[in-house]
């Protein structure tokens, strides 16, 4: 029989064995300090000048995004700092941690602004909590997770902890400090994940939240050329239960194929999807359900001057106003509404959408859909044609032009779907390697969908104004990328 | 009568202990042998009638990462093929090699982002042997997000 004491000291053999064995077997020294540690991040200065409508407290944590009549000039710059440390004894397994000091801000038109995720912070230096100068309170954990290859089943890995997460259609952005695991494979021809989140967990926030994010995706390489892909995602949105009696729910199903077509010109990158959204009781506006498609194609040509792209969205939606959708005697009945969160064109336009020139969500694009945002074309859909363009006119110094229209799948109270049109140009500079600089601007000429729609005010109820301004906007980054 | 004993802590902890020396040794084995191309394979070339696979076929990134790709060139009976002219064409940044004719079958190179943007995309990078072409697709994802 083995003793308590006898039994210890076994176990702390094997435990210790256990440890040379590991590193053994991956052919590393038991403490290479100096060899695991991996150190990077970037910094950015940012400007914004625009007479989009700023953030207001009315907005429930919004940054605007809306043509307001005779508006006032907003301008501010902000600077950030992401530093990482990515400890990896091997290949095999690797300790993730991010943080973000910033973004510190300065100026604006407003008494309040927002950060990058619509969270109201005053303008003037605070960035995410702290004072200018002040101690470290405007310090941020981004990212801390752990990721190790699973044993036995090749291919297999899992994460663990707080991190990101961006779809592959780049709607659902669950960026970028949620807890959660995900497990992902990739081997062959195959690769997929699952991914569960839980997020908005606390009163860390205004408008902190309770909900459960679970989301499924997997790639398939069909041919030489072409990959196929499909995705699920189911959100249990626990804190907007509130008055409904029942948790509300949203869940996407979609599929997209990407494929690289040879042409007498050039290569032609082809990018095709389509999404159904189906939920009920819709962050707690609503009782009744929302069901909506989401299609997407795209072509983009590379000459050798350039690369031309064109891409067509549509998004379906439904008739009327925001206060006939959500309330009175159509509050249990099913709306034929595309429901989700942001809607980014990376490649795209600035204002309609979430741009390249500041990367930011400072334009229509800006909001959650809680408020009165036009992120997707709102309740009302979107019909999206855009033209875009680049030019390396240096070597070290590209340009890129957009035109879009914009028109709005359904009317809204008015009987309108004239959104607009808008014109984007901007330039990349690439001073010193990993330092560049990225100026542009962008126009937006507004339709009539816009005058006295009373979806257009920082309530989403308010009179809206008859005679809305043309919205322009003017970026400024320099960032540095190191590590 | 077959009477039903527990395992003992000990030995169940011995067993789990073994079972992770057994992966561990596994794994070790496996990382000795390189990387070996799997997945589906493409060709046969003209006029070479060479067959080619790529390694990894998926691949998602930070703009700050560089990854390694492997292409593999074989005959119709899989065996490696040597000094055979591999090309690559990627739609941004670089791809460089440290030649570009196969040793022991292969040709690895290391693919570098444009510099500029971690914007999410879809960077592609096209292998071609003789007449054949394969197109690895490159997810560049904010580095935040780690997808």
């Amino acid at each position: 029989m083995i003793t308590g004491k006898t039994y210890f000291i076994v176990v702390l053999c094997l435990v210790c064995g256990l440890l040379v064995s590991q590193a053994w077997c991956q052919s590393l020294s038991l403490f290479p300090k100096e060899e695991i540690l991996l150190v990077g991040g970037d910094f950015r200065i940012r400007s914004i000048t625009s007479n989009i409508a700023g953030a207001d407290l009315l907005g429930g944590g919004e940054s605007g995004g809306f043509p307001t009549q005779d508006g006032a000039t907003k301008a501010f710059f902000d600077t950030r700092l992401r530093l990482y440390w990515d400890f990896r004894p091997s290949d095999l397994l690797r300790v993730h941690y991010r943080m973000e000091i910033g973004d510190v801000r300065y100026g604006g038109g407003n008494e309040n602004g927002s950060d990058v995720t619509g969270n109201l912070v005053p303008v003037i230096g605070p960035g995410s909590g702290g004072g200018v100068g002040a101690d470290g309170v405007n310090v941020e954990t981004k990212n801390m997770f752990v990721e190790f290859a699973m044993p036995f089943v090749p291919g297999l890995s899992f994460r663990g902890g707080i991190f990101g997460y961006g779809d592959r259609y780049d709607f659902n952005i669950l960026a970028d400090d949620f807890a959660g695991f995900q497990l992902l494979y990739q081997r062959g021809d195959v690769a997929a994940h699952f991914v569960y989140f839980k997020f908005f967990e606390g009163a860390t926030r205004d408008n902190a939240d309770d909900s459960d994010w679970f989301g499924i995706d997997g790639q398939l390489q069909i041919s030489a050329t072409t990959r196929a892909a499909a995705t699920f995602y189911y959100w249990l949105d626990q804190e907007h239960k509130g008055t409904l009696g029942f948790t509300p729910y949203q869940y996407w199903f979609g599929g997209k194929v990407t494929s690289l077509l040879a042409s007498k010109y050039g290569p032609i990158e082809i990018n095709g999807y389509g999404i159904y959204n189906h939920g009920e009781g819709y962050f707690g506006r609503r009782h009744g359900s929302n069901s909506g498609f989401n299609f997407s194609l795209s072509g983009d040509m590379s000459l050798n001057f350039g690369i031309l792209g064109l891409q067509i969205q549509y998004i379906t939606g439904a008739k009327g106003s925001k206060v006939q959708l959500e309330g009175g005697s159509k509050d249990q009945k099913s709306i034929n509404s595309w429901l989700s969160y942001y809607n980014n064109m990376y490649q795209g336009p600035e204002i309609i959408s979430r741009g390249p020139i500041i990367d930011v969500g400072d334009g229509f694009n800006s909001k959650w859909g809680t408020g009165n945002g036009f992120f997707n074309g709102d309740y009302n859909g979107r019909l999206f044609l855009i033209a875009r363009s680049s030019f390396p006119v240096l070597s070290t110094v590209s340009l890129h032009v957009v035109g879009a229209y914009d028109r709005a799948a359904a009317s809204n109270a008015n009987g309108n779907y004239n959104r607009g049109v808008e014109f984007d140009v901007w330039a990349q500079w690439n001073i010193l390697p990993k330092l560049w600089f990225r100026f542009g601007g962008g126009y937006y000429l507004t339709g009539d969908w816009w005058k006295n729609n009373t979806d257009a005010s920082f309530t989403g109820r308010g009179p809206g104004v008859p005679h809305p301004d043309n919205v322009w906007q003017f970026g400024t980054r320099l960032q540095y990328d190191f590590g | 009568m077959i009477s039903a004993k527990p395992l003992s802590p000990f030995v169940a902890g011995m067993l789990v202990c073994l079972a992770w020396l057994a992966w561990s040794a596994a794994l070790s084995t496996s990382q000795g042998r390189g990387p070996q191309p799997e997945g589906q394979r493409y060709g046969p070339t003209t006029p070479g009638g060479y067959y080619v696979r790529v390694q990894p076929r998926a691949l998602t990134m930070a703009h700050n990462q560089q990854p390694q790709l492997t292409v593999a060139v074989e005959d119709a009976a899989g065996h490696p093929v040597e000094d055979v002219l591999v090309t690559f064409t990627p739609s941004e940044g670089t791809f460089t090699t440290g030649s570009s004719r196969t040793r022991g079958g292969t040709v690895v190179g290391t693919f570098v982002v444009s510099p500029g943007s971690d914007n999410p995309r879809t960077a592609f990078l096209v292998a071609a042997v003789e007449n054949v072409e394969v197109t690895i697709f490159i997810d560049i994802v904010p580095v935040v997000f780690q997808r």
